[in-house]
């Protein structure tokens, strides 16, 4: 009858301990996945803010000439290409395969858009045409990032 | 196979397209380094890692600006292979893109 009853005490308590153990082990990775996503979130954010900074910063610079920017020309163009390779690092964290590869191509086009042309030229014109262009390859951007942050999944053993 | 290192070779900080705008130039890059190399005719590895970012307008004077010396962009794309780490592939698209969109003069 001892016998049976410490048998039985036993295995309640390796019970138990397999059921916290397991409820812990599963707290565990829940929690490390919405770290993992908060992390994901906070890197498709700031891709989104930068791209949105840099627009920003494009619409000051091409709705005015090198003459009438005069030294604040430098600082803009410091300011749109160091932007655009903060979202080429982000992307580049963020994203990998043809996920990226799309990404990296829309980076490209915003790229171009807001810095290609006459981007820093000696006596250049305001371009104010080429907001349209800027505009445009921003949103798509900035759609194409948060379509392809929806698609990651989470891979608890990675 | 050769390798030009634009951040080791040339410069960390790529500026605009011409000369007249200062150290950097895409037009540098390509008269010092990129026309040397089409000359040679020999497969070459331009390194884009490294910098502190590419203005498209150096990138598109550097290799675009090749196509409107005269090469053609079969030539180019045949003697230059671009090595970019990860943060570094967009400019691999954008040089590639370049190439090809180029007009000749």
């Amino acid at each position: 009858m001892f016998g049976i009853d410490v048998t039985t005490a036993v295995s309640a308590a390796a019970g138990t301990v397999f059921g916290l153990l397991a409820t812990e082990l599963v707290s565990s990775l829940v929690r490390k996945q919405q770290r993992h996503e908060k992390s994901r979130d906070d890197d498709q954010d700031e891709i989104v803010a930068t791209i949105d900074a840099v627009r920003t910063l494009a619409d000051d610079y091409w709705t005015k000439s090198q003459e009438e920017l005069g030294h604040t020309e430098a600082v803009l163009r410091g300011r749109i290409v160091g932007g655009i390779h903060h979202i080429n690092l982000l992307i580049s964290g963020l994203f990998s395969g043809d996920a990226k590869r799309s990404c990296d191509v829309a980076a490209f086009k915003f790229s171009d858009a807001a810095g290609g042309g006459t981007f820093g030229n000696p006596g250049r014109s305001s371009e104010p045409d080429r907001l349209t262009s800027i505009h445009s390859a921003a949103l798509t951007l900035k759609h194409l990032v948060k379509s392809e942050r929806r698609k990651l999944r989470y891979k608890p053993l990675a | 196979m050769k390798t030009i290192s634009v951040a080791k070779d040339f410069s960390k900080f790529p500026a605009g397209r011409y000369k007249n705008m200062g150290k950097g130039s895409g037009e540098e890059f390509r008269e010092k380094h990129l026309i040397p190399a089409m000359e040679a005719g020999e497969p070459c590895i331009v390194d884009l890692d490294g910098v502190a970012g590419y203005p498209p307008s150096f990138l598109e004077e550097a290799f675009g600006g090749l196509v409107r010396l005269g090469y053609s962009a079969d030539d180019v794309l045949k003697v230059f292979q671009f090595r970019a780490g990860p943060a570094y592939s967009a400019y691999k698209i954008a040089a590639e893109t370049y190439i090809r969109e180029a007009v000749p003069d």
